[in-house]
């Protein structure tokens, strides 16, 4: 297993997407923070060039950042899937193969939010005004309650591309698992307590209320994320290890 | 009495209502290089696939050095070099990129691997250029390449000369048969153009239909295939002695019907036919028989086709 995470980690670290990707996060990020620093210079009235606002924007682009997750499962598991006849004719079960592959990527994610978390704290702290003592600690806060979110998120882009062959029906199939319930939940909510329970549970709930101060526990994004995880975790060991190269 | 390697039994697989194999049969022992025949959607790649788990078959039982039972067989598959239909790697990767990937995937101590697989192949100056702008040839030597890396016991190799110049396929060849005698290994290997078979195989595995037709030493085969010529005399044995005096360089064999038959002298028949007649022995044919492994195949198919 730790072979095969090993070579999964070079392979990772190898791959332009994911520079590229930060490279895109950092210069929205640094564009948003640049744009608020210049209109609080020049308008000495504008209430918005703060960290607050700038992180609660950060926060608030979460639903598209979780839409655009499909840049870290497909490193691994995209296009060049046939390789893996290679990896399962040296023995290795399609089982381990799929653990060790999920592994790298799921540490891959985490440094990659670790580091953009810290640049746009960096842009927060070294262009805008500090309006509110604890605006960092709540970003803090908030992005740690979404980590599972996104977890999720992760492992079922994973699951779907072990599976599937075109990224359009990977993401097509991910839009369709995380957001049509989410819209229909919230057309019947008025109607029934069970889909309101539904609706103000399910992961992309937490992601559209992220910039605001959260009304639920911090348990809850929590445990729904990890509920997310498993089941697709599970459903895609189960379908990749009937794979066949 | 060399012993067996890999064992299959029944082994049948079935894409949807395709029987891409049926009932197989087969054993492989240590050092054998085995040709597997057969035209495309014989089944030749599948049987492959089935063996290196790359797909399930869907009855049938394995056995590989004496493990059945399926963790044992994957420990086991450590020791086999595959090569199975075109060699899949990351385009955007050089060769050494490639196999250092598979190397650290596989546990091998050493990049040294590395550079000696590529240079066993001749590939080793191929420096950054990516896996994607290979030509078909040099992607079939990185794909040997990665089945050599591991040093293995047993090597499957699917058309493993496919898109090489003739100067390479002969290469590949000798690199085989050296792998074969100097380090046993065993291999099984499959190819379209026969007669690069018949110049290192020491087995032959004809498949048709996803069935194995029929299983040959090379010995048996070249006894089936050999150019002979074939006499039919009115006395075998006088016909015999005259033979056994006067070309004492030629075997041949008394067959039913007095018939002989006499493993060369294609180009002597005039002679023989002068020496028998002088020994008084009477001809009432004589004729120049034996085919190469191609033309056995397709009398073989032929065969089949009207059983």
């Amino acid at each position: 297993m730790l072979n095969l995470m090993k070579s999964e980690q070079y392979r990772f670290v190898r791959t332009r997407n994911y520079y590229f990707t930060g490279l895109l996060y950092t210069l929205l990020m640094a564009g948003a923070a640049v744009i608020l620093y210049v209109f609080q210079q020049s308008e000495p009235g504008f209430r918005y060039g703060n960290e607050r606002f700038f992180y609660s924007n950060v926060l608030a682009m979460m639903p598209v950042v979780f839409v655009l997750l499909f840049t870290f499962p497909l490193i691994l598991m995209g296009e060049h899937k046939q390789m893996l006849k290679n990896t399962a004719a040296y023995g290795f079960s399609r089982q381990r193969i799929y653990t060790a592959k999920l592994l790298v990527i799921l540490a891959g994610f985490l440094i990659f939010a670790l580091a953009l978390t810290g640049v746009s704290v960096l842009l927060g702290a070294s262009l805008l005004v500090r309006s509110h003592e604890h605006a960092l600690a709540e970003y803090s806060r908030s992005l740690v309650s979404v980590l599972p979110v996104m977890i999720a998120g992760i492992t079922t882009y994973y699951g779907l591309a072990a599976v599937m062959k075109k990224n359009t029906q990977i993401i097509t199939a991910y839009v369709l698992i995380y957001f049509l319930p989410h819209y229909v939940l919230n057309a019947l909510q008025s109607r029934f307590a069970w889909a309101e329970w539904l609706y103000s549970h399910n992961p992309v709930y937490y992601l559209f209320n992220l910039y605001n101060s959260p009304a639920y526990p911090a348990w809850e994004p929590w445990t729904s994320g990890a509920v997310y995880t498993l089941v697709f975790c599970g459903l895609g060991l189960y379908l990749f290890s009937k794979e066949e190269f | 009495m060399m012993h067996c390697i890999l064992e299959i039994e029944a082994l049948g697989k079935t894409y949807k209502d395709v029987h891409a194999l049926q009932d197989i049969q087969l054993s492989i022992a240590a050092g054998d290089i085995a040709a597997v025949i057969g035209k495309n959607g014989a089944g030749k790649t599948t049987l492959f696939k089935c063996i290196t788990e790359q797909v399930f078959p869907t009855s049938g039982t394995l056995t590989l050095y004496g493990k059945k039972d399926a963790a044992g067989i994957r420990q086991q598959r450590r020791t086999i070099g595959a090569m199975i239909e075109e060699p899949a790697f990351f385009p955007d990767f050089t060769a050494r990129q490639n196999l250092e990937y598979f190397r650290q995937q596989r546990g091998i101590a050493g990049k040294e691997a590395v550079d000696q697989a590529l240079r066993d192949v001749k590939l080793l100056d191929t420096g950054r250029k990516k896996f994607k702008d290979f030509s078909l040839g040099m992607k079939q030597r990185l794909g040997l390449a990665l089945a050599l890396m591991s040093h293995p016991a047993l090597l499957i190799l699917d058309e493993p000369t496919n898109g090489l110049d003739p100067e390479g396929k002969a290469e590949i060849r000798e690199l085989l048969k050296n792998l074969n005698a100097v380090k046993k290994v065993t291999i099984l290997i499959s190819s379209h153009v026969l007669s690069e078979l018949q110049s290192v195989a020491t087995r032959y595995i004809f498949m048709d239909r996803g069935r194995i037709v029929e299983q040959l030493t090379a010995e048996e085969l070249l006894d089936k295939t050999r150019r002979a010529v074939e006499l039919t005399v009115d006395d075998s044995g006088k016909a015999a002695t005259v033979l056994e005096q006067q070309f004492p360089d030629i075997p041949f064999r008394i067959l039913p019907g007095n018939r002989i038959r006499l493993s060369g002298g294609t180009d002597r028949t005039e002679q023989l036919n002068r020496a028998l007649y002088s020994g008084g022995v009477g001809v009432r044919s004589i004729a120049v028989t034996g085919e190469d492994l191609e033309e056995y195949y397709l009398g073989l198919l032929g065969g089949e086709r009207h059983a």
